[in-house]
């Protein structure tokens, strides 16, 4: 008995190991790696890995943006001044970037046109030694009142998506669009890269965590590369956002650390939580949520605790108001993946008025009426 | 290897493994001791053991299991009341037949052992599995899990998860092993548990708990309270459980309706939850299906849960939440002797130390965990009972068990 037992715990191992576990853990320890590149002597560092690197070669760096305002930290060797083509995909049409030298001098920077709104290119001059370039609206750090969108769950909507970004980019007050996720139907390269070629259709920038079906692909990798970080976090107006990965039913270990952090810091202003996996399905027979209601417990005390404003989610297709731990959220599955009969939704975004004081509205946006 | 294999295997290497001239002796020897279950005057033994000794001359040729040999007058075997069907041979062969192409025409390793009656009953467990899950699972993607329909849709496409992965537990049970004169352990009316829980959980740091449980039984009635707390005490989970049996039989089949209480606290983040539930369940003697199959057993059980979430911060004093929660456990089993049992189950709960699996892929968050169970007993009075489970978490229950009053 006491070998069958032994057997028994082995095998059991075995198979736990091989992937029964949550690997959001794992997908949280590469995040540091996202925002770095060098080439030829010149290094680049996105604080905070808010955006992807997509392209460095000599004197050309291109990223994908996954927050309003970009600090870029560069170190060059000896080498002389270098004209550099910075171009950022996913930025708001109104940013700007300043440049200045290791010695705070201000560095030379020139505008490129562009034809799409979401994609801004500069022209800078770096030194040797150090520059941080910071890329930003100039009203970024004013605390007005502002208005984002919320659009999860693409999927096989994907081709239908152009007529919800057109009716977006409708709204001029719209600064940027959140996504809980589910970009993509299976999270291939090739899925998230279309939907980075839709998005070019949106004329503000489009911030996504990742949900479960783009978790299905190549073990993340694909969304590093195109995306950068599945958590995130950034400040706007005074509005704090935290994206959170739930990609597999449930946040990392390290998610928790880095939200325990952002919580604190957060913890008097406006705060927005968004997270794919609803904690609790409002039809918990179906629990199209987190899978441990003790995990989603522990997150709702957590987030209630932190003072959160409000929360979105994904996942289930359509829209449901709920309130976890006393405050408020919203489950937005609008995006185009197969839509919950019967529910008189159908496709939709969410239109979310914010200020540094408080939520103002939140409003649904319904596409196909 | 998909975890539902690696499982499977595990089940057979615990319950003996393939050891054809063995397995077949055992299977002979369950076969022998079914009949006799069925006959209670006469006594049996497979053939080539010498005479054995009758109380009475009964005939049995109408319900001896394929392959015995039953005498009605010692030392002599009477064409008339015996039954020559060859008996099921289990081993490696029909084992390896049980895994490809048995893995999808369930049944096939027990037709490799000759069993063809047996067989059949899988393949047909099996089709109404699959058919049960079509009928579940279609309206939940066409209807894009809509809320209407979700509960009764998910029950019966978990029952027919559960029928799909029995019947081909089963086969690999009667292709590998056979049939044994397993049987379930007599019952007792009291018995008093003590041991340890580790969970480890990723998001809700590893725990050790100690663990205290009780179970009262007195004719149909079942009671069952149970306690987990840690180290600190800043978790605890007290349950009682009640049961009702509403059929049950001496080969360990038995059908029973369930209520429970749950209360859970985690202090240390701050909520506790309070759960209310009932559920139908209850346990299939295998030997019903396959003579092959004796010793071993499924069980399946439904319900539901209602939760009450409450939560220990200022910002929303009093806030709480409520929630449902579909209970549905499937597992299959075997008996080791007439001392324990071990058995693989699924379990649906999302509510409990392990909750639901996270892999990642589009089903996370919907599957519950998956486990191996084992009792034992070391002698009539103390046994032991390990529990290892998978889901979010890793689970691991190990913990003796004491018994008194008389064996019933």
């Amino acid at each position: 008995m006491r070998q069958s037992l032994r057997r028994a715990l082995v095998l059991l191992c075995l198979a736990a190991t091989s992937g029964c576990l949550s690997n959001a853990n794992e997908r949280a320890a590469h995040e540091s790696e996202v925002g770095r590149a060098s080439v030829a002597g010149v290094s680049f560092a996105v604080e905070g890995g808010l955006a992807a690197v997509r392209e460095i070669q000599d004197g050309t760096l291109e990223l994908w943006a996954q927050a309003p305002m970009l600090r870029v930290l560069v170190q060059a060797d000896a080498t002389p001044t270098t004209t550099w083509l910075v171009r950022v995909r996913n930025c708001l049409p109104d940013a700007v970037l300043t440049a200045v030298g290791a010695a705070g001098e201000a560095l030379a920077v020139a505008l490129v046109e562009t034809s799409v709104p979401s994609v801004r290119a500069w022209l800078v001059a770096l030194p040797a030694g150090g520059a941080t370039l910071d890329i930003a609206p100039v009203d970024a750090s004013l605390a007005e009142p502002f208005r984002f969108g919320v659009l999860s769950d693409i999927q096989s909507g994907v081709d239908r998506l152009p007529d919800i970004l057109a009716r977006i980019n409708e709204d001029a007050r719209v600064r940027f669009v959140i996504s809980a996720g589910d970009l993509a139907s299976q999270g291939s390269a090739g899925e998230l890269a279309h939907i980075q070629d839709q998005l070019l259709g949106l004329d503000v920038p489009f911030y996504a965590t990742l949900g479960n079906h783009d978790a299905m692909g190549n073990g993340v990798a694909d969304w590093h590369a195109l995306f950068g970080r599945t958590t995130l976090h950034f400040v706007f107006k005074g509005v704090t956002f935290t994206l959170a990965d739930s990609g597999n039913g449930g946040m990392g270990a390290l998610v928790y650390a880095w939200l325990d952090g952002w919580l604190s810091e957060a913890r008097d202003g406006v705060h927005v939580f968004v997270t794919h996996f609803p904690l609790l399905d409002p039809d918990g027979l179906r629990n199209a949520s987190f899978a441990s209601r003790n995990e989603a417990a522990r997150l709702i005390a957590m987030l209630a605790e932190g003072r959160i404003d409000v929360s979105f989610y994904g996942h289930i297709h359509t829209f449901a108001p709920v309130i976890y731990g006393g405050t408020p959220g919203y489950i937005s599955g609008g995006g185009g993946a197969i839509p919950q009969l019967w529910d008189g939704i159908g496709r939709h975004y969410l239109a979310v008025d914010a200020s540094a004081e408080r939520i103002e509205s939140v409003a649904v946006v319904r596409i196909d009426e | 290897m998909p975890h539902a294999s690696v499982c499977a295997v595990t089940f057979l290497v615990l319950c003996g493994g393939a050891s054809p001239p063995a397995a077949a002796e055992q299977s002979q020897r369950a076969a022998v001791a079914d009949l006799a279950a069925r006959a209670p005057n006469v006594t049996a033994r497979p053939q080539g053991e010498g005479a054995v000794s009758a109380a009475s001359t009964v005939s049995t040729a109408s319900t001896a299991p394929a392959g015995l040999e039953t005498s009605t007058t010692a030392g002599q075997a009477d064409p008339s009341t015996t039954a020559l069907r060859s008996a099921p041979r289990p081993g490696l062969g029909p084992l390896a037949l049980a895994l490809v192409p048995g893995v999808l025409l369930h049944g096939t390793g027990l037709y490799a052992s000759d069993d063809g009656d047996g067989a059949s009953h899988l393949l047909a467990l099996e089709g109404v599995g699959l058919a049960a899950i079509v009928a579940g699972f279609a309206p939940i993607v066409l209807t894009g899990a809509s809320r209407r329909i979700i509960g009764p849709a998910y029950a019966l496409t978990l029952t027919g998860v559960g029928a799909f992965v029995v019947s081909w537990l089963a086969d690999l049970y009667g292709a590998g092993v056979g049939a044994t004169a397993g049987r379930p352990a007599a019952a007792v009316p009291i018995e008093l548990g003590a041991g340890l829980v580790y969970a480890y959980d990723p998001s809700l740091e590893p725990t050790t708990y100690a663990l205290v449980q009780a179970e009262w039984q007195s004719g149909a009635w079942r009671l069952a309270p149970s306690a987990l707390v840690n180290v600190d005490a800043s978790r605890s989970r007290l349950r009682l459980l009640g049961a009702r049996r509403l059929h049950s039989d001496a080969d360990g089949t038995f059908l029973e309706l369930c209520a429970g209480m749950t209360l859970e606290r985690m202090s240390d983040f701050g909520f506790s939850i309070q759960t209310g539930e009932g559920s139908v369940g209850g346990r299939f003697a295998m030997r019903r299906l396959a003579a092959g199959l004796a010793g071993s057993f499924a069980e399946l059980s439904l319900g539901l849960g209602l939760q009450s979430f409450h939560y220990a911060h200022p910002a929303h004093p009093g806030a709480s939440d409520a929630a449902e929660v579909l209970l549905a456990r499937f597992a299959f089993g075997a008996y080791l002797g007439e001392r324990g049992e071990l058995s693989l189950y699924y379990d649906h709960r999302h509510d409990d130390l392990a909750a639901g699996l996270m892999p990642g892929a589009g089903g996370a968050g919907i599957p519950g965990h998956v486990g191996l169970a084992a009792s034992y007993l070391i002698t009539p009075r103390l046994g032991v009972t390990v529990d290892l489970a998978v889901g979010s978490a890793y689970v691991a229950l190990a913990a003796l068990r004491f018994r008194a009053g008389d064996e019933r």
